[in-house]
């Protein structure tokens, strides 16, 4: 190797040794702009595709199959056929790995005298169960005002008031309901059992294609309905038809968020297609029944990395291609799910502004020290060119530090985070109290995984090395404009 | 034959408020193998010569010969290189290279020069023997006292293969053992090797050494004497 430019490497690491105080201290400037960076990002990034990974897979699907007029104006006449030549289509594509079904209308709920409007939603409790734990959202018990008024008769005043608070509130499993009562001061040991028979709510079979409703309790509360009870509901069906029926209540629903029991009714899809007369009648033997939609979960994963979209994208297009119908359209998740996209988007905006700053900080500490460095050794740089180094060796040996001391620093961040990454990665930080009851209300795991180490690493590095690149300009056009007898004097 | 020749140069630093003329039509010539020393007060514009004649600082008037070229005509990497093959510098205040030893820094600008390793280590080991600092070899500068740093000095001065050393006050930071030492060591080179020497100094010992002595005043040669 050309023996100058050996001298040349020589010179620049012994540099770095020579006041290793200032070495350390852009070295560590560098090394916090990639430990925070990294880290930051991890965390956002990691984030992100939570909630979306959840919101995507178990509400709205990688893809929905719809009216091509669905998205915009959500009508029940805006529904699909759901053909067999459909399901084939689906059960063909060996990138799909799941579907869902929904069909979903307002209608007025009605009891007696009290009447109220509610979500009908009909799906197949399968597959809901699969996405969302549909199941494990049907209330346990029910705690009425008459049942928890003839238990805490036969409590002590402390026990009685703390109980009497808890009145017309649905629990879906005791364990919570346990916690719950427990955490409020009530002796749950003693009390839990009789609690628990005494509000129960009673067990019905129900029959996939009958007339059996789940409806959300604070619904039922309002419409003073309980378990067995029948309920009229009514509304506009398919193509201009009255959407009239009666159905039997085989259980409250008590979802985390309220807004779903204070206004949701679930039945089987074949029921909701039947009321809202969602079907064609083909001949004696064949019906054709109507979806709003159909939620399609690839074998991909929803996140907002570009390559894991684009094969999502690429069975979107797979399906478009085999449906052919202009009326039926295939949406990707990032359409179907706009407002989430946005709230990512300007959060992800307001991180990067963070790291903006960050790194602009840390730009300026390394600026400082490289400043310090150029007067400290101008003298040094203005004898070398003295007895004949070209001011393009010597920018060359100052651009080796330069790239020696971001190496170091970049190669020391990645050792720093990649382990902690790899923990928070695969044992991440578990919210809970408030934080956790929140995500609980989306069917979210309450938990803030890091994102593992990926392109957002290179990028944070890129970043890195463009601010080393920048301080070195200044060092090289301080170079460039250094004139050799003012250096040597200085 | 000179090896230098100055020809009318004068020198201006100008300011916003003054200007310094501290050279004024200097005339002069240096011939191979001399032993010159450039004399004068503080502020007579000898060390500023001295930068002329190395192309470290540029003339405001005149022309400076080194070798038949003209070195006030030559751009900035051009008079880099210039410096490289023609010119050895010794400094007041050493200004050795702190991260090499002193091997190292006289092999320095042979490897800007591009000579093969075994040639430099021969002829590197060769020039710090030839100054006394044989067994000083791996030792950075800070390891070595005033007088042995400016022995490096001179040895890397010389490593290039110098028409001519120019030494702008090389004695003025050493004690009189070191400064007897170097003068002497100079004295050697230039009278078996036939190495040409140009000091400026204010230093009576190295006067005394010195062939030939030039004197300025006020930017003015008063006196050229050649003993």
């Amino acid at each position: 190797m050309n023996s100058k430019f050996i001298t040349n490497i020589k010179i620049a690491w012994r540099n770095l040794w020579r006041n290793k105080r200032r070495t350390l201290i852009t070295v560590s400037s560098i090394f916090f702009a990639v430990f925070f960076a990294i880290l930051m990002r991890s965390f956002q990034i990691g984030t992100y595709s939570h909630m979306i990974d959840n919101i995507v897979t178990k509400f709205s699907g990688h893809l929905q199959i719809q009216d091509v007029e669905y998205l915009d104006n959500q009508s029940i006449d805006y529904s699909i056929p759901f053909t067999d030549s459909l399901i084939n289509i689906l059960n063909n594509n060996t990138d799909v790995e799941f579907y869902f079904p929904r069909i979903q209308s307002g209608a007025l709920s009605s009891s007696g005298e009290n009447s109220k409007f509610a979500v009908i939603m009909g799906v197949d409790y399968q597959k809901e169960n699969e996405l969302i734990d549909f199941y494990e959202n049907i209330a346990l018990c029910f705690l009425d005002t008459a049942s928890l008024n003839s238990i805490a008769k036969n409590m002590d005043q402390k026990n009685a008031d703390v109980l009497l608070k808890y009145k017309n509130r649905a629990y879906s499993n005791s364990a919570d309901l346990r916690e719950d009562l427990f955490a409020d001061g009530l002796d749950t040991s003693k009390y839990l059992g009789d609690i628990l028979n005494k509000t129960k709510l009673p067990d019905i079979k129900y029959n996939k294609y009958g007339q059996d409703v789940f409806v959300g309790y604070k619904l039922a509360l309002y419409l003073e309905l309980g378990i067995g009870d029948s309920i009229i509901l009514m509304g506009q069906g398919y193509a201009g038809t009255t959407a009239v029926g009666k159905y039997r209540i085989i259980g409250f629903l008590n979802f985390p968020a309220d807004m779903f029991n204070d206004r949701f009714i679930y039945m089987p899809i074949h029921t909701a297609q039947t009321f809202l007369s969602a079907y064609k009648i083909n001949n004696d033997f064949d019906t054709t029944y109507y979806v709003n939609y159909i939620a399609v979960n690839t074998v991909y994963q929803a996140s907002i990395k570009s390559n894991d979209y684009d094969r999502i994208l690429k069975v979107k297009a797979d399906i478009e291609n085999e449906i052919k119908n202009p009326l039926i359209t295939v949406l990707g998740w990032h359409n179907l799910n706009k407002d989430l996209i946005e709230g990512i988007e300007m959060d992800n905006g307001s991180g990067k502004i963070m790291i903006f700053v960050l790194y602009l900080i840390i730009a300026f500490g390394v600026l400082g020290t490289v400043m310090m460095m150029i007067a400290e050794r101008k003298r040094e740089f203005g004898m070398m060119m003295a007895i004949g180094m070209q001011r393009k060796q010597l920018s060359f040996i100052v651009s080796i530090e330069m790239f020696f001391m971001g190496i170091i620093a970049a190669v020391l961040g990645i050792i720093v985070t990649a382990p902690i990454i790899w923990i928070g990665h695969n044992h991440p930080i578990r919210l809970r109290g408030d934080q956790a009851d929140s995500m609980d209300m989306y069917n979210m795991e309450p938990v803030l995984p890091l994102h593992n180490f990926d392109t957002y690493v290179v990028a944070q590095l890129a970043v890195v090395a463009i601010i080393v690149a920048v301080v070195l300009v200044y060092a090289l056009l301080k170079i460039r404009k250094l004139k050799v007898i003012s250096a040597l004097k200085s | 034959m000179s090896i230098i020749e100055v020809k009318n140069v004068n020198k201006i630093y100008s300011t916003s408020e003054v200007k310094v003329h501290a050279v004024r039509g200097v005339e002069l010539n240096i011939n191979q193998g001399e032993f010159t020393a450039i004399v004068g007060p503080s502020g007579s514009g000898k060390t500023t010569l001295l930068n002329m004649i190395g192309g470290l600082d540029d003339v405001t008037d005149g022309n400076i010969f080194v070798d038949g070229t003209d070195i006030t005509q030559l751009k900035d990497s051009q008079m880099i290189d210039f410096r490289m093959k023609y010119i050895g510098f010794v400094f007041q205040a050493y200004n050795l290279i702190p991260v090499l030893t002193a091997l190292e820094n006289v092999e320095f600008i042979m490897s800007l020069q591009g000579v093969n390793k075994k040639e430099r280590r021969q002829r590197s080991i060769k020039l710090l023997e030839a100054v006394g600092l044989g067994d000083r070899i791996n030792s950075r500068p800070s390891r070595l006292s005033g007088g042995q740093q400016q022995r490096v000095a001179v040895a890397r001065a010389l490593a290039s293969k110098p028409k001519f050393v120019l030494a702008d006050e090389p004695t003025a930071n050493l004690d009189s053992v070191s400064t007897n030492t170097l003068l002497e060591i100079m004295k050697n080179l230039n009278e078996k090797e036939g190495t040409t020497f140009v000091f400026s100094t204010h230093d009576s010992r190295v006067i005394e050494k010195a062939k030939r002595v030039v004197t300025l005043e006020d930017g003015k040669i008063i006196s050229d004497v050649t003993k």
